[in-house]
């Protein structure tokens, strides 16, 4: 069995009269320690499979299987407690305590954690060691997504899951941000789900799902993936 | 505005109607209580008006000294603007129901004037049938049914006022001049009018109309307690005013001459009725000589069957002697003849004896003849013998002569001698013998006897011897042959001596025995005639008892009719006993006919002397009253005199002032949340302007867009909250006044005061729209592509507590995170500040207030009033009345102390300020703390009576702008003025008082003070003070009685509804309180969603995230709540200076309760809010915030 499992998962959304079918019978797996990429169109579901995935939503048929928990069946506090301990979460705009310093917005989620990693160490990792007391207003955009994956990290998640983590950053930033993803995948052996519209990257992936209305379209292995440096998009 | 842009605006309502709904009803609140509570005010005025006019409450009210005249009315009328004139009677008098005494006002029921309103059953149509004050049937316990009863409760006569006394309860009813719970003063009972009750019309005696009511022209159209009413008043009273002396003097007339008249008439009747009662006295007079003539008589008859009756007594008693004495007589009678019957007896027995005697006496003559011849022969033996011895002797002498010769003859003689002898010795012993037998036979004959018988023997024996002679010469021979036989011659001679002797003795014996007989004969004779006389007497006696006897048989005779004659006596006894029963009788008959007589005559006697007295009285009275009889005046009185009409101006006013003051506060604090609600808004829309801009729609729009949207909610929550505020206040506080207070009140207007409600709309119309524009300006001046990325989060700062490491690093980071949260938003935590703590000033205002207001009566006449009851003396009266009736009221039973104080109205004088105050003069300073405290109101240092100077309320200090040691001048009520210093500022919530000590007040007027004032501590219960009130007032010189506890009482009944109505302020605020926790707290959640999206999907748990804001809410609520305290603090006293009447200071100071109180509400409000919020944290859509760029 697969680390991540899921099997036949749907999604409807009702919209006053209007059901809406965000995933209409997703199923993949993914391997521990790969570098997994969610790729689709606006609107195809990949968010919604995230957020399912994630802890953030509940499917609404189907099962999710993460490590060999049933995560379809957790509802309230075990969804909280899962995302707590399992997931680590990095968005498109940071999402940072404004109030908080680079350091302490990190703290912050380690506080709730049970195995959690140091945060200055992770910090150092993401090459933010010189402003780790920096609030996120006085940081840059990479910066601040930097100390977002330091905060998913440092909770020593079971997943990492990345929301269009370059998509409010420019080519170069977000170039670095995703040799970061990467590079956690391999070093830390962290799985590491990534979603994107953006196709360019998939050769950098261990392993490539498209998915197009609600649907898986394929999903592939890439036995080599190419390092990002050599990827121009 | 675009149709686009239109619906966005209404979506934008829709998407988050909590936020529209919040501002709406913060803005309805706050323009709810600023109109409600500014309007109250007029409202009164208003619902009074309208009430008044429904009722036609007189406008004027003319009074005179002499009652008033169908003239007097008539002239009235034609006054210029007078439209109604009426008279009007009025009394007082006392009725009594459960044994409680009530004073109640009878006024003549009026139709166009004054009307009564029927709360209750129906109006009087018969004379017997009476309407009673609603209040006083619920007071006194009296149905509808009932009939009540009235007396004067003076000592004239009901009758003098009424027709009848008696009545029927047929309803119950207000009058529009009586609205409130007083009704006024009396002069009977105990001071204090209870209620009142209206009569017919005609039930009234009085001569003369009490009062004139008039209703005027030209006010139609004016509300009541306007200015032009009052002038349009003042007028019409000035005009009544003008044409008043000239109906005095024509009253005056027609009063003197009326007067006078009857005082003659009266006069005359006294004079008749005197002369009628001297007769009938003359009569009883009479009638009681009478009666003791009887009695003298009776008395004088009594006597003399009591001496007849003694006399009766003695005649039994000596009957009963006379009785006793024949019984005695008849007794001796008897014992008499029993004597006379021995006496018998004895003299025949002495008969007997002495015939026996005589007997005895002749034999014992016979025996004593015998004996003498006995004696005689005896005797001649014995001469016989002595001559023998003599001559034996001679014999012998012979003999012996012839002795010799003789002896022999003699021997021989003697030898017969002896012979002889012999033989007489031979007889002798047998003489002897016999002898001695007669001896013992006869004692007084032996020796006769034995010479008797010697005689014999010797006659014998001479023979013998004659015989024997010639023997004897032989004897003789023989003798002498017994010579020697001489001796017993000798012997014989011896004893025939004693023989001799014996004879003599014999014959004496004889002599004697003779003489004896002699003397028995004697004897005898004498015991004859004794026993002759002891007959005669005998006789004599016989003779005397039968005339005893005889006698005795008359006294019988007379004792028997002496009975008869006590019998008849007695009869006449009897007789003259019956005669005296009857006679008495007949006095007891006429005594009590007299006594009836008496009676009846002191019955009418004593009242018609009482009449006649009390006519005299009266008389005096009349003559004195028409001497002072002045021109009287006319008393022209407007409604402000009415004292219901008045206080409820007062209150209406200080509702008034109540709003200019807490409404605008609180209208603050709402338009101040509504305003930071809808920047709030518009920052956030930040992104949708800017693509609004971006798309060219023009600024004016865009605005609009958020104006439409602020002035939906404003002018929406305003225009509810006007429609909603200005009938639900005014309604609970008139209702409040209306149940409590005001009972007359029963209609409550409560129109749209359009200026009020203008306001309110157009101030939150202005302060949210101009707070919408400015924001909207604001976000407006940056680019469309500023505005379409995200705004910038506030950074976040370090603040000031960082840069005490030691303390910081102690901190978790969701205390640093809040922490850091309260000094970033700063207008927020302002905002929050302010409104929480502005809801909790005016919660305080509203607990302040009654704190304030509370405690008024307790301080007043608990703490600093200590004695329990003033009363105020008549000064009218001569001093001598008021000494005794001072002495009679401080010596009154549970009197425990009193002092006595002079009382009077002054002004008080500084620079520009004046002040009327109650100047008092207490006549023992040095006794003033045991029944006024003296002390500072906030030191609560005691001060003693100054010496100097003079001692002034607090109030008064302020109101003249004076403090201890400032100079202020007294003016006195004869004009007067003085200057004295002020040296004490006293503790004083209830009116202005100046205390002087007699020695300061002498130095500043020169007259010593006059004690018209009677302060009094007692130890009563309820009926002994009742009672205490009841003897008081009943002393002429008792001008009034006032208890301190029904002065408190009635205090706090006019403050308990203002404590009420603080419970609306109190209410109010705490809404108010919970919109704008509830719309801060709803900013807050809003504006921070990301975060808290953020945290969610961190994984932190609901409580956790509930925790991360609720930790700042709670921190906000203590900053909101200790600003509170301190804006609270000011208010209350801005508010408390507001609301005071002039007579009365509240007290300054909020209870610490209260302070508690509002604390604790205000956290309940933040922890409902919070709990609302929870809700809300759980819904937030992590998915949905997280996503949205703004």
């Amino acid at each position: 069995m697969s680390y991540v499992e899921l099997k036949d998962v749907t999604k409807v959304y009702q919209m006053g009269e209007v059901q809406i079918k965000a995933c209409d019978g997703i199923s993949f797996q993914i391997e521990k320690g790969e570098f997994a990429v969610i790729v689709g169109p606006s609107g195809a579901g990949k968010t919604t499979v995230l957020n399912i995935l994630g802890g953030m939503d509940t499917a609404t048929t189907g099962t999710v299987t993460v490590d060999g928990q049933d995560v379809s069946t957790f509802r309230g506090r075990d969804l909280i407690r899962y995302r707590r301990e399992d997931i680590g979460f990095v968005f498109q705009f940071y999402n940072l305590m404004q109030n908080l310093t680079a350091l302490e917005n990190v703290e912050l989620a380690l506080q709730i954690c049970k195995n959690p990693l140091d945060a200055k160490e992770v910090l150092k990792e993401v090459g933010l060691e010189s402003r780790m007391k920096n609030f996120p207003a006085q940081l840059s955009g990479g910066e601040q997504q930097r100390v977002a994956i330091a905060r998913a990290l440092a909770k020593n998640p079971r997943l990492l899951l990345c929301d269009e983590p370059t998509g409010a950053l420019d080519y170069v930033t977000g170039k670095a941000i995703l040799k970061l993803l990467h590079d956690t995948c391999r070093t830390r052996n962290m799985t590491v789900i990534v979603i994107t519209h953006n196709t360019a990257i998939t050769p950098m992936a261990d392993r490539v799902i498209h998915i197009h209305s609600g649907k898986v379209k394929s999903m592939k292995q890439n036995e080599h993936p190419q390092p990002i440096e050599q990827i121009e998009w | 505005m675009k149709r686009a842009l239109r619906k966005d605006s209404i979506r934008e309502i829709r998407r988050n109607p909590g936020r529209f709904i919040s501002i709406f009803f913060i803005i309805a609140l706050g323009a709810a209580f600023f109109t409600g509570i500014r309007s109250t005010k007029y409202d009164m005025k208003y619902s009074a008006d309208l009430y008044y006019n429904s009722a036609n409450l007189m406008d004027i009210r003319v009074l005179s000294d002499l009652g008033l005249t169908d003239d007097d009315l008539e002239a009235l009328r034609q006054v210029e603007g007078v439209s109604l004139a009426e008279g009007n009677y009025t009394a007082e008098a006392i009725c009594e129901q459960s044994n409680e005494e009530y004073v109640v006002s009878l006024i003549s029921l009026t139709e166009d004037i004054n009307r009564p309103e029927i709360r209750q059953g129906r109006m009087p149509e018969a004379e017997d049938e009476c309407l009673v004050d609603t209040l006083f049937l619920e007071e006194s316990g009296y149905k509808i049914g009932d009939t009540i009863q009235f007396r004067s409760g003076t000592d004239t006569s009901i009758s003098d006022t009424l027709t009848r006394d008696a009545f029927t309860i047929v309803g119950t009813a207000v009058l529009p001049h009586y609205m409130d719970l007083e009704r006024g003063n009396a002069g009977i009972g105990d001071g204090t009018i209870d209620g009142f009750v209206l009569l017919n019309r005609n039930v009234f005696s009085l001569d003369v109309y009490t009062e004139a009511l008039i209703l005027i022209d030209g006010t139609e159209g004016e509300l009541s307690y306007s200015t032009e009413y009052e002038d349009q008043s003042e007028l019409v009273q000035d005009r009544i005013e003008a044409i008043a002396d000239a109906e005095c003097q024509r009253r005056y007339d027609e009063v003197y001459a009326e007067g006078r008249s009857k005082l003659d008439d009266a006069e005359q009747e006294i004079a008749d009725a005197e002369r009628e009662l001297a007769d009938a006295e003359q009569e009883l007079e009479d009638g009681r000589q009478e009666i003791a003539d009887g009695e003298r008589t009776i008395v004088e008859n009594e006597q003399e069957l009591q001496d007849a009756r003694q006399s009766l007594a003695d005649g039994e008693q000596e009957l009963q002697d006379a009785w006793q004495q024949i019984l005695d007589g008849r007794q001796q009678i008897a014992d008499a003849w029993m004597e006379v019957a021995k006496n018998g007896a004895k003299l025949e027995k002495g008969q007997e004896q002495i015939d026996q005697g005589l007997e005895t006496l002749k034999q014992k003559e016979e025996q004593l003849s015998q004996a003498e011849a006995q004696y005689e022969a005896g005797y001649a033996q014995y001469q016989a013998a002595a001559e023998q011895i003599n001559a034996q002797k001679e014999q012998i002498a012979q003999a012996e002569a012839a002795l010799p010769a003789m002896e022999e003859q003699l021997a021989a003689l003697k030898a017969q001698l002896a012979a002889l002898q012999e033989q007489e010795a031979l007889s002798e012993p047998e003489t002897e013998a016999e002898t001695e037998t007669m001896e013992e036979d006869s004692s007084d004959t032996p020796a006769e006897d034995e010479k008797t018988g010697e005689d014999t023997q010797s006659q014998e024996e001479i023979t013998v011897l004659e015989a024997q002679i010639a023997e004897l010469e032989a004897v003789i021979a023989q003798m002498r042959t017994a010579a020697d036989m001489k001796p017993q011659l000798l012997a014989a001679e011896a004893e025939l001596e004693t023989q001799g002797g014996t004879l003599q003795e014999t014959r004496v014996t004889l002599d004697q025995a003779k003489q004896q007989i002699q003397q028995g004969y004697a004897e005898l004779d004498d015991a004859q005639a004794e026993v002759d006389a002891g007959e005669e007497e005998l006789e004599a006696g016989i003779a005397e008892l039968d005339s005893q006897s005889a006698k005795l048989d008359e006294a019988e005779i007379e004792y028997e009719d002496g009975l008869q004659e006590l019998e008849d006596a007695r009869q006449q006894i009897a007789d003259g006993e019956q005669a005296l029963t009857d006679a008495r009788q007949e006095l007891t008959d006429a005594k009590k006919e007299l006594e009836d007589g008496q009676r009846e005559y002191d019955e009418k006697a004593a009242d018609a002397r009482q009449e006649i007295a009390d006519a005299r009285e009266e008389i005096a009275d009349g003559e004195q009253e028409l001497e002072d009889l002045e021109v009287p005046s006319w008393y022209v009185l407007g409604r402000d005199t009415i004292a219901s009409y008045v206080s409820y101006e007062m209150d209406a006013d200080r509702m008034g002032s109540l709003g200019n003051v807490f409404p605008v506060m609180f209208f603050l604090v709402a338009a101040l949340v509504s305003l930071t609600a809808m920047t709030r808004m518009v920052e956030e829309q930040r992104t949708a302007i800017g693509t609004l801009k971006a798309l060219g729609y023009g600024d004016g729009v865009i605005t609009w867009k958020y104006l439409s949207y602020a002035m939906a909610a404003a002018i929406g929550g305003s225009i509810l909250g006007v429609l909603v505020g200005s009938v639900l206040i005014p309604w609970v506080i008139m209702n409040a006044y209306g149940t409590a207070l005001y009972r007359g009140l029963s209609i409550y207007l409560m129109p749209l005061n359009m200026d009020q409600a203008i306001l309110a709309v157009a101030a939150s119309v202005c302060s949210t729209g101009i707070a919408t524009m400015a924001a909207a300006y604001r976000e407006l001046r940056s680019k469309p592509a500023q505005l379409m990325r995200p705004k910038t989060p506030e950074s976040g700062k370090r603040v000031l507590l960082e840069r005490i490491p030691f303390l910081w690093r102690h901190l978790n980071f969701t205390w640093k995170s809040t922490i850091r949260n309260l000094f970033r938003y700063k207008k927020r935590f302002l905002m929050t500040v302010i409104g929480i703590g502005g809801c909790m000033a005016l919660m305080l205002v509203g607990y302040g207030l009654q704190d304030s207001i509370s405690v008024v009566a307790e301080r007043q006449y608990g703490e600093l009033f200590l004695y329990d009851a003033q009363i105020t003396i008549d000064t009218e009266q001569d001093q001598e009345v008021q000494d005794t009736f001072t002495e009679y009221c401080t010596g009154y039973e549970g009197v425990d102390n009193s002092l006595r104080v002079c009382a009077e109205n002054v002004t008080l004088i500084c620079g520009e300020e004046e002040h009327d105050a109650e100047l008092d003069v207490p006549e023992t300073p040095s006794r003033m703390d045991e029944f006024v405290t003296f002390r500072d109101r906030v030191t609560r240092e005691s001060y003693g009576f100054p010496s100097e100077g003079a001692a002034l309320s607090e109030k008064t200090a302020d109101s003249l702008n004076v403090s201890a040691g400032d100079l202020i001048l007294i003016e006195f009520d004869d004009g007067e003025t003085a200057e004295v210093q002020v040296s004490e500022v006293i503790e004083n919530y209830m009116m202005h008082y100046i205390y002087l000590s007699p020695d300061v007040y002498g130095q500043l007027t020169g007259n010593t003070p006059e004690y018209n004032r009677i302060w009094v501590s007692c130890s009563m219960d309820e009926n002994q003070r009742y009672a205490f009130e009841n003897d008081m007032t009943a002393q002429d010189a008792c001008y009034s009685v006032v208890f301190m506890d029904s002065m408190a009482d009635s205090l706090n009944d006019m403050l308990d509804i203002l404590n009420e109505v603080m419970y609306v302020l109190i209410i109010s605020a705490g809404l108010l309180a919970f919109v704008v926790l509830y719309n801060l707290n709803s900013i807050n959640i809003t504006e921070r969603e990301r975060e808290l999206a953020t945290l969610k999907v961190l994984g932190f748990y609901d409580g956790e995230v509930a925790a991360y804001v609720y930790r700042e809410n709670i921190i906000l609520t203590f900053i909101g709540i200790a600003a509170g305290v301190f804006m609270g603090i000011s208010l209350h006293r801005f508010v408390i200076l507001t609301v005071e009447v002039d007579l009365m200071m509240f007290a300054r100071e909020i209870q610490p309760m209260s302070f508690v109180i509002c604390a604790l509400w205000s956290m309940l409000f933040s922890l409902i809010m919070n709990a609302v919020m929870y809700i809300r944290l759980k819904k937030i859509d992590m998915i949905a915030s997280l996503k949205n760029v703004e």
